[in-house]
């Protein structure tokens, strides 16, 4: 696959677990950015696509992890005036209250009941156990109020 | 919100087609001019210029901080350095804030800037600094101590004001690292030493009983994770020290609330990197920096 047919395809996807985890446009392009740089240098073949996503997704997600933990980032954009450029008006309050939620907790549920990964799949992408995912999906369904059933 | 309001919501979230075009641009650039730039390279860079923490993620991207950097850092006074250790600590937040976004001429400026900042580009003056965000001139740059906060003019900053803040910032960098080698009345010494040993006594001992890992083993981990995992050279680094901390109440997962706190100092970019693991099972919980 070419970089450019890479590009097209795996950044949409990209884009969203980013700006879901970093909640700010500047640094999102940084982290996909490096992403496909590392994904250019990468010598093994991937065993099927959903590995090369799942690959994508950890690279993606520690680099975002990365940025979130030092203090030199792009001037922060409050959530309201970011979920204005990312969603039509019926829909900003929902996003709002998804990138108001701690960056643990909101990863797990993007991945959860976004991308549909299941809870051993997201342990395996983000190098963390079942429970610590089991709990975030918890404390992250709490603070949402989300009221569905397993 | 339900299940099917996040999908639908975070379904309406694309890329821009120009940021597409725009990764796919700099990538090619990338790959013809034969090098790509490092994992992180763009935040190792600015962490460089920053010398916050990051000296680890700069070795392999900057060979050194200009000695001209280190000069100046090396002539501010002792007492000055520890006030803003001291102030740093105090902080309630852990990163700094703008007051605003920068401007498109802003970014690109302040980028050159940095470069020439380490070619001995200083400010003529030094940033304000005002005990909070009210107290800042609404159109002159300061820094808010309470909060962190650049606090920066509705204007364009200019040359100038950039250079002040990127002044600020490795002064800041160099203030922390330079913290630990602040010296206390011996006796004071001696006994927060013990105290501290009692402490890390104590949890080890709980660590222990939880059948957990040893300060090499952290310290092994540690390392490898900086090099495998996000993919930076150790050389030159020094591993200054490992210690446990009780994590209860922070926001960190450790299986008993015990990690150990892996510390190594960059001299050569006057850095230091925090690196947490659990203490039972190693997982690295958290990269950090000061």
């Amino acid at each position: 696959m070419s970089i450019e047919e890479a590009v097209i395809k795996y950044s949409d996807m990209l884009y969203k677990i980013c700006i879901v985890m970093l909640c700010n446009e500047q640094d999102t392009q940084d982290v996909i950015q490096d992403t496909f740089c590392k994904y250019l240098e990468r010598k093994n073949p991937f065993a099927n696509e959903e590995h090369e996503k799942a690959w994508l997704i950890t690279v993606a997600t520690n680099n975002c992890r990365n940025i979130l933990n030092f203090r030199v980032r792009h001037p922060k954009v409050p959530i309201e005036k970011l979920a204005e450029t990312l969603v039509a008006p019926e829909q900003r309050e929902n996003i709002t209250e998804l990138l108001s939620l701690p960056v643990r907790l909101r990863t797990v549920i993007y991945l959860y009941y976004v991308e549909g990964y299941q809870v051993k799949e997201i342990a395996d992408i983000l190098k963390i156990k079942e429970a610590a995912v089991k709990k975030r999906m918890q404390r992250g369904r709490e603070q949402l109020r989300l009221l569905w059933e397993e | 919100m339900n299940r099917d309001e996040i999908k639908e919501c975070m379904e309406q979230v694309h890329i821009s087609e120009e940021m597409q075009q725009e990764i796919i641009h700099n990538l090619h650039r990338q790959m013809a001019g034969g090098k790509r730039r490092r994992s992180l390279g763009k935040m190792a860079a600015m962490a460089a210029s920053f010398a916050l923490l990051a000296g680890i993620l700069t070795i392999s991207v900057q060979a050194a901080i200009m000695s001209i950097v280190r000069e100046r850092m090396e002539n501010i006074s002792k007492e000055e350095l520890s006030g803003l250790a001291e102030m740093l600590r105090q902080q309630p937040v852990n990163s700094d804030t703008f007051s605003r976004e920068y401007t498109e001429t802003e970014k690109m400026r302040e980028k050159e800037l940095r470069e020439a900042y380490k070619n001995g580009l200083f400010p003529e003056e030094e940033i304000l600094l005002v005990d909070s965000v009210e107290q800042a001139p609404k159109n002159r740059l300061s820094y808010a101590r309470d909060v962190s906060c650049f606090c920066l003019p509705e204007r364009e900053m200019t040359d100038e004001e950039l250079l002040e803040m990127i002044d600020f910032q490795h002064t800041m960098a160099y203030a922390v690292s330079q913290a630990s080698h602040t010296s206390k009345p011996e006796e004071e010494h001696e006994l927060q030493e013990q105290e501290r040993e009692a402490q890390q006594q104590e949890l080890w001992e709980s660590v222990q009983e939880a059948g957990g890992i040893g300060e090499s083993e952290a310290a092994e981990i540690a390392k490898k994770y900086l090099e495998t995992t996000l993919g930076l050279s150790t050389e030159g680094l020094n591993l200054l020290s490992v210690n446990l901390l009780d994590i209860k109440g922070s926001d960190l997962n450790a299986e008993i609330d015990i990690a150990y706190v892996v510390t190594f100092h960059d001299p050569e970019n006057f850095a230091i990197c925090f690196l947490i693991i659990d203490a039972v099972n190693g997982s690295v919980l958290s990269v950090n920096g000061n």
